[in-house]
């Protein structure tokens, strides 16, 4: 979105990455690697930090390398952009209470947003962005409505944990992106930095069961409904952006999630 | 004081063996060797500098960052008590990496030893926890880490929140600490340097009883591994009275009291202090502890005869 918007966008990457949208420079950098880190800040006018050992699957393999990098290599972002005089967005999570490394590892991220905005005169804007879905989210990840759309549409049993009741605030992709876009600008136009981390959210809670219901329904109601144990480290809380710190224009739209599920389901259709 | 009883109503899970305490060079390191000493355990120090103040241990220099040297003590060992860490408020701003890669990196080393060789473990973490500078950023980190290794590891390892610690063997530096730069200052007759208006809070503990809280999260079948113990008497004087206290137990003291600037990292009139209740399943509550007129005696009394 933000190259279609006449942006000259550069992508941090570590290998060559075909997959990069059209008028988008790749730039070979590691987030461990803090010189490798400021020179591309350099070459750029804001930074948007999104780099990270991405869910609790991956963090939890590897508690070391999550530290290493969501919290390493945020500080060696942190350092650059310091260096250069950049802003920046640093997306962290909506769980950010949950006892999981990846939770850990990027609120532990945002505390050094925050200290470095406040002792070292940076300028970033954290973002906690709830539970993101939408098309190109694969199901690898283990996220719930990847997983339940793959599943569901393979005619697979579809699984909750726990009673089903944990109740997540889903927010579709291109609404993250347009919320972004705005918040480029509005770190670009300086309006002044939040003391805390702000909310990008709907704002309404839907249930990991009522998810199941729907990309079932959605499907063609082929899948039989499982439930399991509960996983460790995962909260019964509402994980929900607040509306007092929620960020984004005025009377943003969001996409309802049937509709943005649907989307999901054309495109695994057409393999995207 | 908190009295090492060996009469305690809790059961004792590790009643004897060797323990390793990481930073045991360090000032309430030095109080817990003492306090493992006094019950009989072996110790030994792991330590990046300086030497251990008695003989009677053993002495290995090395870093928690290194992960083959922990992960080869700890298949000596029965118990680790990990106080090594990247210490102080404004002193890490500039320099956050130190303090991720040995209070989240080496912590993580001391955990996945304790999982790997069954080791119990106490680690410490602080009392200003939500302040956001790298020590307290880092430390409120690995207790959560520790929490969940706990959770999904069935380790434990014992969470104490160390609040203000006092007394015998504290430096005035590198770290900046409140009581020897009252104290020292005082007996010198020197200006007593207070941060802002001097209306910050803090709960002073007094290392002995510091060190007896460590020792028992670490010793004792305790069952709170899930939760966090905070060691601190709960109370919370301001520091322009922590510093007029001083000046009471210092008799004579022409010391004058000058404030100076926040320090960075720590917002003003914060109010830092423990819940006691917390230590109830280590058998502790805060009539038992020392209070601040006879630790400070002591406390004075030690730096006169170093001053």
């Amino acid at each position: 979105m933000l190259s279609q918007h006449g942006n000259k966008v550069l992508s941090l990457v570590r290998k060559a990455n075909p997959k990069l949208p059209q008028g988008c420079m790749p730039v070979l950098a590691d987030l461990e690697d803090p010189e490798s880190v400021a020179e591309a800040v350099a070459r750029c006018d804001i930074v948007i930090h999104l780099g990270a050992i991405v869910g609790n699957a991956a963090c939890d393999a590897d508690v070391e390398k999550a530290v290493r990098v969501n919290v390493g290599g945020t500080l060696n972002i942190l350092n650059g952009i310091r260096f250069h005089r950049k802003p920046m967005i640093y997306a962290s999570v909506g769980n950010a209470e949950d006892n999981t490394a990846y939770a850990i590892t990027k609120v532990t991220g945002e505390r050094f947003c925050l200290m470095y905005n406040r002792e070292l005169n940076t300028a970033v804007l954290p973002l906690r962005i709830f539970n993101v879905y939408g098309p190109g989210q694969s199901p690898s990840t283990g996220k719930l409505i990847p997983a339940s759309v793959d599943r569901a549409i393979k005619g697979e049993d579809l699984t909750y944990f726990g009673d089903g009741e944990q109740q997540h605030d889903f927010v579709y992709v291109d609404d993250v992106i347009r919320i972004l876009s705005y918040a480029v600008d509005y770190v670009v136009t300086s309006k002044g930095l939040p003391s805390e981390a702000l909310h990008v959210g709907t704002g309404v809670t839907v249930s990991v069961k009522e998810v199941i219901t729907l990309v079932n329904q959605l499907a063609g109601r082929r899948s039989k409904i499982l439930s399991k144990p509960s996983r460790p480290g995962e909260s019964m809380r509402a994980v929900v952006a607040d509306a007092s710190k929620r960020f984004g224009p005025a009377d943003f739209a969001y996409m309802s999630l049937a509709a943005g599920v649907q989307e999901m389901m054309a495109n695994h259709a057409t393999g995207i | 004081m908190l009295q090492v009883s060996k009469a305690l109503s809790i059961p004792v899970g590790l009643s004897s063996g060797q323990i390793l305490v990481t930073g045991g060079n360090g000032f309430v390191g030095s109080h817990v060797v003492d306090n493992l000493k006094a019950r009989g355990y072996g110790v030994t120090v792991l330590d990046r500098f300086g030497e251990p103040h008695r003989r009677d241990l053993r002495f290995v220099l090395g870093d928690i960052r290194d992960k083959r040297c922990v992960r080869l003590l700890a298949s000596e060992h029965e118990g680790i008590v990990n106080l090594a860490a990247i210490l102080g408020t404004s002193e890490t701003i500039e320099h956050p990496h130190g303090a991720v890669s040995s209070n989240m990196l080496g912590a993580l080393n001391i955990f996945d030893a304790a999982r790997d060789f069954g080791c119990r473990v106490t680690h410490i973490t602080v009392g200003n926890h939500w302040m956001n500078n790298p020590y307290a950023i880092t430390k409120s980190a690995a207790e959560r880490l520790a929490l969940l290794y706990n959770s999904r590891f069935g380790t434990k390892i014992s969470v104490v929140r160390g609040l203000n610690a006092y007394g015998e063997r504290q430096k005035a530096g590198p770290v900046r600490k409140i009581m020897p730069n009252f104290v020292l200052p005082a007996i010198r007759n020197d200006k007593i340097r207070m941060y802002g208006d001097g209306g910050q809070r803090m709960d002073m503990i007094y290392v002995g009883d510091l060190a007896e809280i460590l020792v028992r999260a670490l010793i004792l079948d305790h069952g709170a591994w899930h939760t966090i113990f905070e060691a601190g008497t709960g109370d919370a004087p301001t520091v322009q009275e922590i510093a007029n206290r001083v000046l009471e137990h210092v008799a004579g003291s022409t010391a004058e009291v000058i404030r100076v600037p926040m320090r960075q990292g720590e917002p003003e009139r914060s109010v830092v202090v423990g819940n006691p209740e917390t230590l109830r399943p280590l058998g502790i509550n805060k009539e038992q502890m020392l209070g601040l007129d006879e630790g400070l005696r002591r406390t004075v009394a030690y730096y006169k005869t170093v001053a």
